[in-house]
């Protein structure tokens, strides 16, 4: 009786502050929603009556450089870098870093696009691995194509590298098996031309390709994929793109830039010391450190964002492989909240230290954590008997109805904004996702989110394989 | 916390009533975004069949306006304004239509075009749009007034040049650069706010394709804000304004790094070696990266000399200056055996032996 009692207190004393978390949880995402839709209004007024063709007869914009890290590419890298080479814009140069390459990589580019080595002397505006050749075309449909060959040291450390040889000031950090709209670069640029502050960085939106129809390095018709856990990430990345970043951009408190697809301000990303090796989620690590300092020295400036959908990438489709990048997803998160604590709750820094990096805190870091305690709690309770049924109901409806609503505004913002998957029968099969993706889909990305929290605590460093099953190859028609 | 059944609603704990009480509201919610979605999806296919038929209603009736002989304009006019401009979104579709065709018009099309734009009431249409409060609708009205080189009332326009919008900013710029007859950047003398890059490339764009005398730049290179500034002197470039060479010169003593920046770079490419002199004196005094654009114009436009001369500012600690030297030494490479002192291959390797050729450099060798 006595036990039962206790565990009665504690599950009233719970049951507030699930509703309270709840509650903010709500507010959050009801300020994402309205933000976001304010933002993509405006985004579509600013854009819908002019287009970038003067851009690209002038002289006078910045030059570009194009900087993709490659590790045993050799299956798609020719493919993609011809894909690149066709970008709209005036002026800009490929610079594909061979990160110690252990397949054919290096030899494929070098035969395909007649490389011959350059002068080595370069930059050493960041400390990098050992650089072992530079590599430029002397054919003149190639001339702004680089490869740069060094020894391994990860994603971060070759874009590093790229920073240290590229011309320009402006840099573009992509993944190279990613599929870029023809007119990307154009339509990324333009945060940098339409602000008169300083523009440190700016953003585009991910998304997925798998299953689309690719030709020439070019999306032909926008597909969507065959697996659940796939289209389960497409219901995701509309949240976290088309309401969270739209939202956190018209605030200014974004934190993050996709590492697949960001152009960035060189000086300042010289200035901040270049990516961190010592992290994996060095995209988000590398922004969060150049919004600190530019804070911390009071220099105006600002980050923008790009709601057109600019970068198609492929996603896992393996449950095991989309838990390894889950996994370092949140070891990226912690670790970068862990090494920018001080900005937490502190009002020095704006937005970013009152909103954004608490949000980041509760609903990124900690947010399956507590969902995992709850779920364990939620078992211990079943093992001794003392579930009421029509309690849990009532707390599984309010959860998964909340979920399902998430899911259903994020299909309405693609809907209103860019409507990429034309068939209806698309839309639908979205709609049946949402119902059961917070069942089937959410588990997984939450058990790896609390992997990667152990794995950190356990000290692990390493990225995870990564598989790809290769876009050109899949789905060419 | 035990429950009975739905019918004793009123005895349930107040945690569980306002956890039932929300996921009504959701589901509620999510019904609707349903049909939202459903209602948003069938709206955008009908309004896009509609502009399809539309589309090729207007083309038809503009290609009859402007090249059918018998047509008989004025009743037709008033017919296909009365019949078939009923809302909004047709004046914009017909406005469209509007600008693509005087894309591909001149001469006689291109008025009978202007004739048919104010019989299909889009200019009141238009001013209307410039009235109203929503900014995207005044950037949008200025955007194809400015396309189509259509004056409006000066007291419409001239507030907008100080719009807290940029993107209405934009238009009013462009609407003057567009309809003007004599000074197409008289609105610069107006501008209290910096220009954006991409102000400066669109009214590059506009000048590039201006019928008239383009002006004299010289006017602004006083001008309180710097952008106007660096945007004159990148235009003197582009439109081979030579006489206003000296006007670059006196520039690379600006107060700011940025429009010295700019001179450098303009000097360099107009290749004015006269230039030269100055930028070296200023070398010292220059930020890094104006230090690097003087070092680059030796290389275009000056000789091993000029480049030894500054090898004694490079300091110590200026490692990536001593890069770009070096680079630029390279470029003499018949004069300058830089070649000599590094092995290039290895110079990455062999960054000690780089630091001791930089040190060279500073003794002036």
């Amino acid at each position: 009786m006595e036990l039962s009692i206790n565990i009665q207190d504690i599950i009233h004393v719970l049951s507030v502050l699930f509703l309270v978390y709840g509650l903010v949880i709500i507010s959050g995402y009801i300020f994402s929603a309205f933000f976001s839709i304010i933002e993509i209004r405006d985004y579509k007024r600013k854009n819908n009556f002019q287009d970038e063709v003067a851009l690209l007869q002038s002289a006078n914009l910045p030059s570009i450089s194009v900087l993709a890290p490659a590790y045993n590419e050799e299956a798609n890298v020719v493919e993609n870098i011809r894909s690149l080479l066709t970008l709209n814009y005036p002026s800009f140069e490929i610079v594909i870093i061979n990160d110690g390459s252990k397949d054919g990589s290096l030899q494929k580019m070098i035969d395909t696009f007649k490389l011959e080595p350059e002068e080595l002397v370069h930059y050493h505006h960041i400390p990098t691995q050992k650089v072992r050749g530079i590599y430029r075309s002397k054919v003149k449909a190639y001339r702004n194509l680089r490869v740069i060959d060094k020894e391994n040291g990860g994603k971060a450390d070759a874009l590093n590298t790229g920073i240290n040889c590229c011309n320009h000031d402006l840099i573009c950090c992509i993944d190279v098996d990613c599929i870029l709209e023809r007119n990307a670069l154009l339509k990324l640029i333009r945060p940098f031309l339409n602000d008169t502050k300083r523009v440190i960085a700016s953003g585009g939106i991910i998304r997925v390709a798998n299953n689309c129809v690719i030709e020439d390095g070019r999306i032909l018709e926008v597909r969507l994929p065959g697996t659940f856990i796939a289209r389960a990430q497409i219901l995701e990345y509309f949240r976290a793109f088309l309401m969270g970043r739209m939202a956190w951009s018209r605030v200014d408190g974004l934190l993050l830039i996709s590492g697949a697809f960001g152009m960035f301000d060189k000086e300042t990303v010289i200035e901040a010391g270049g990516y961190d090796h010592s992290t994996v989620g060095e995209d988000m690590e590398l922004l969060v450190r150049m919004r600190r300092i530019m804070r911390e020295q009071n220099i105006p400036y600002s980050v923008g964002f790009v709601p057109d959908p600019l970068c198609w990438t492929e996603v896992p489709e393996n449950k095991e492989i989309l838990l390894r990048q889950r996994n370092r997803w949140a070891r990226g998160t912690v670790e970068t909240l862990m090494k920018h604590k001080k900005m937490l709750f502190n009002p020095r820094y704006g937005v970013l230290g009152l909103l954004s990096t608490p949000y980041w805190m509760f609903f990124e870091w900690l947010a399956p954590i507590f969902e995992f305690i709850g779920i364990l709690f939620f078992a211990l309770l079943l093992v001794l008997g003392l579930v009421n049924l029509q309690v849990f109901a009532i707390f599984f409806m309010v959860i998964y109805s909340f979920s399902v609503l998430f899911s259903i505004t994020a299909i309405f913002f693609e809907e209103y904004s860019f409507q990429q998957y034309k068939k209806p029968k698309y839309m639908f099969q979205l709609m049946r996702t949402a119902l059961l993706e917070p069942l089937l889909y959410h588990p997984i990305v939450m058990w790896a989110a609390v992997k990667g929290n152990i794995d950190l605590l356990r000290g692990k460093k390493s990225w995870g394989q990564m598989t790809r099953t290769g876009l050109g190859s899949t789905t060419k028609k | 916390m035990q429950l009975n059944s739905l019918n004793e609603l009123e005895n349930w704990p107040y945690i569980l009533k306002v956890n039932l009480i929300l996921s009504i509201f959701f589901l509620i919610l999510t019904f609707l975004f349903v049909g939202l979605v459903i209602a948003l999806r069938i709206l955008k296919n009908r309004r896009e069949a509609h502009r399809a038929k539309f589309d090729a209603k207007l083309i038809d009736f503009f290609n009859h306006f402007m090249f059918d002989d018998d047509f008989e304009k004025a009743p037709e006019l008033g017919d296909f304004k009365f019949n078939h401009l009923r809302s909004s979104y047709d004046h914009k579709l017909a406005i469209k239509q509007v600008l693509i065709f005087d894309e591909n018009l001149k001469g006689e099309s291109s008025a009978a075009l202007r004739e048919l734009f104010y019989g299909l009431g889009l200019y009141t249409f238009l001013v209307g749009d410039l009235k109203k409060k929503a900014w995207f609708k005044k950037a949008r009205a200025l955007y194809a007034f400015s396309r189509l080189g259509i004056s409006v009332p000066q007291e419409l326009v001239l507030p907008l040049i100080k719009s807290k919008k940029a993107e209405v900013r934009q238009q009013a710029m462009l609407y003057f650069l567009n309809t003007s007859k004599e000074n197409p950047l008289s609105f610069l003398d107006e501008l209290d706010v910096e220009l954006s890059l991409w102000q400066q490339v669109f009214i590059e764009n506009s000048l590039v394709n201006f019928d008239l005398e383009v002006p004299d730049f010289a006017r602004w290179f006083n001008h309180d804000k710097s952008s106007v500034v660096i945007f004159c002197a990148k235009m003197v470039v582009s439109f081979n304004q030579f006489q206003n060479i000296p006007l670059l010169i006196d520039a690379l003593d600006h107060t700011d790094a940025a429009v010295r920046e700019q001179a450098i770079n303009s000097l360099k490419i107009m290749e004015v070696p006269d230039a030269l002199q100055l930028m070296s004196a200023n070398f010292p005094y220059e930020s890094p990266s104006n230090k690097r654009a003087i070092l680059y114009a030796i290389k275009k436009i000056g000789t091993v000399k000029d480049l030894r001369t500054l090898a004694g500012y490079i300091h110590k600690e200026e490692e990536n200056l001593q890069i770009d030297y070096y680079k630029v030494a390279s470029g003499f490479d018949s004069e300058i055996p830089v070649h000599k002192l590094l092995n290039l291959d290895t110079i990455t390797q062999d960054w000690p032996d780089y630091q001791n050729y930089a040190q060279r450099l500073l003794q002036g060798a």
